[in-house]
């Protein structure tokens, strides 16, 4: 379970969560959706506790992550956190191989070996990069650096799952297809995960719940159907325009193939 | 603005002209400078010996390998160290498996550019060191000395710098190849 509370977050002068609160049940997968801006990565490094709030409390399983408790300033560092974190753009280590990449935390955490080695090639199978595990990030396709990425975040066996547009610099045939895998691998593991992404598609496809966020607030939160049958002000905007770029997306895309 | 200040003060030994240097060296450092009387109750008399030389090419050239230390850290992605903060509960750890290997190219760099910029070094040696034969005597201080009295000498000695400094930067090319990848990924 992940709850935040009243979270506030500035940069100089630019608030970039104004206000946030949410709650992520145990075992659900929300998708938190929402224009370029709108600070959902600023959300999910506040959840990960690589950027502290300035104000509000974060907690994950009940437990206080950040804020305030008896007039302390609570503060748990990340790797504390139990939490796996995808990043957009993968941030593999590029000096490191596809093995060691996954074997990182493990190593980090001082496991014996033997079990370090056990548990790599478990994920580098289940992910299916077995056959790439000696390659560096850079000879790896986008799809193999995505199955890596989510790789290395699983080995700690975290309770909590970030995933920040997992899918955004994928091909679309890649896309879809990965998309459907990553369902069944975030069904299997039943994580309680954020997955953040513009893509209503997306969305819709793969969550249990949405959050719709505006700039620096969360807007509306409900299943998919609630929400896009029933969209407050802002939302249906949001939607309407979403719908507008896919569409328009779509009609580009004809266009260049008839010409 | 205490930033830049710091930039400032950090790159002031590589515009300031050598002599300059030499004699803020001496300055500081001699038995007469400003800490000379405690050095020399710790019986350290700086100028004229070895130690002298070091500190003055060190404080010539170290500006080169501070400048591209600073900026080849400033370029490692720091979502690579968020991974890595995720990870790895220890500080240190992320910082010798990820910042520093990653960061390393340039630190090397600015190494290899110190290291040229002091073998070069004549003005604050001289000024700061002296110019002792077997004590303080550097090469290009060797090739001011021998260029009278034994050109062939002078002569040899221009040749082995410019053959050291070539094969050096041909070496650090090289090497730049090899760890190329880490740009790219």
């Amino acid at each position: 379970m992940i709850r935040l509370s009243m979270v506030k977050k500035s940069y100089g002068n630019k608030e970039v969560l104004r206000d946030v609160t949410l709650e992520v049940r145990k075992h659900e997968l929300l998708c938190l959706v929402g224009p370029n801006g709108a600070g959902k990565t600023t959300a999910l490094n506040v959840v990960a506790g690589l950027c502290r709030p300035d104000e509000g409390s974060v907690f994950i399983n009940d437990v206080l992550m950040d804020g305030r408790e008896s007039n302390h300033l609570i503060h748990v560092i990340p790797s504390e956190r139990k939490v796996g974190y995808v990043f957009q753009d993968y941030a593999l280590f590029p000096h490191m191989t596809v093995r060691e990449n996954i074997s990182y935390g493990l190593k980090a955490r001082h496991l014996p070996e033997q079990e370090v080695r056990e548990r790599t090639h478990t994920l580098l199978e289940f992910v299916g990069i077995l056959d790439h595990s000696d390659h560096y990030p850079h000879q790896l396709s986008g799809g193999q650096k995505q199955r890596t990425a989510l790789a290395r975040a699983l080995a700690v066996e975290p309770e909590i799952l970030l995933l920040d547009e997992p899918l955004a610099a994928l091909d679309l045939t890649t896309r879809e297809s990965l998309r459907i895998e990553l369902k069944r691998i975030l069904g299997t593991l039943e994580a309680t995960s954020i997955y953040v992404t513009h893509e209503l598609v997306e969305a819709y496809a793969i969550s249990d719940r949405i959050a719709v966020m505006g700039p620096g607030r969360i807007e509306q939160t409900g299943s998919c159907d609630e929400v896009f049958s029933n969209p407050n002000p802002y939302v249906a905007q949001f939607l309407g325009q979403s719908i507008y770029n896919g569409y328009d997306q779509h009609r580009t895309l004809r266009k260049s193939k008839q010409a | 603005m205490g930033k830049s200040v710091f930039d400032a003060v950090m790159d002031v030994p590589m515009v300031l002209p050598p002599a300059v240097a030499g004699l803020a060296l001496l300055l500081a450092f001699a038995p007469r400078g400003l800490l000379g009387p405690e050095l020399r109750q710790l019986g350290i008399i700086l100028p004229g010996s070895t130690l002298a030389v070091v500190m003055a090419q060190f404080f010539v050239a170290s500006p080169f390998v501070l400048r591209a230390s600073k900026a080849a850290f400033e370029n490692v992605d720091k979502k690579l160290i968020d991974s890595a903060r995720l990870l790895n509960p220890s500080r240190f750890g992320v910082f010798f498996t990820v910042t520093l290997p990653l960061a390393a190219n340039g630190v090397v760099a600015g190494l290899v550019m110190t290291w040229a910029r002091a073998v070069g070094e004549f003005g604050a040696t001289l000024m700061f060191a002296g110019n002792l034969p077997g004590v303080t005597q550097t090469m290009p201080l060797a090739i001011y000395m021998l260029m009278a009295e034994d050109p062939l000498a002078s002569n040899v000695l221009s040749a082995i710098l410019v053959a050291t400094s070539f094969t050096l930067l041909i070496m650090f090319r090289l090497l730049g190849k090899n760890v190329r990848y880490y740009d790219q990924a």
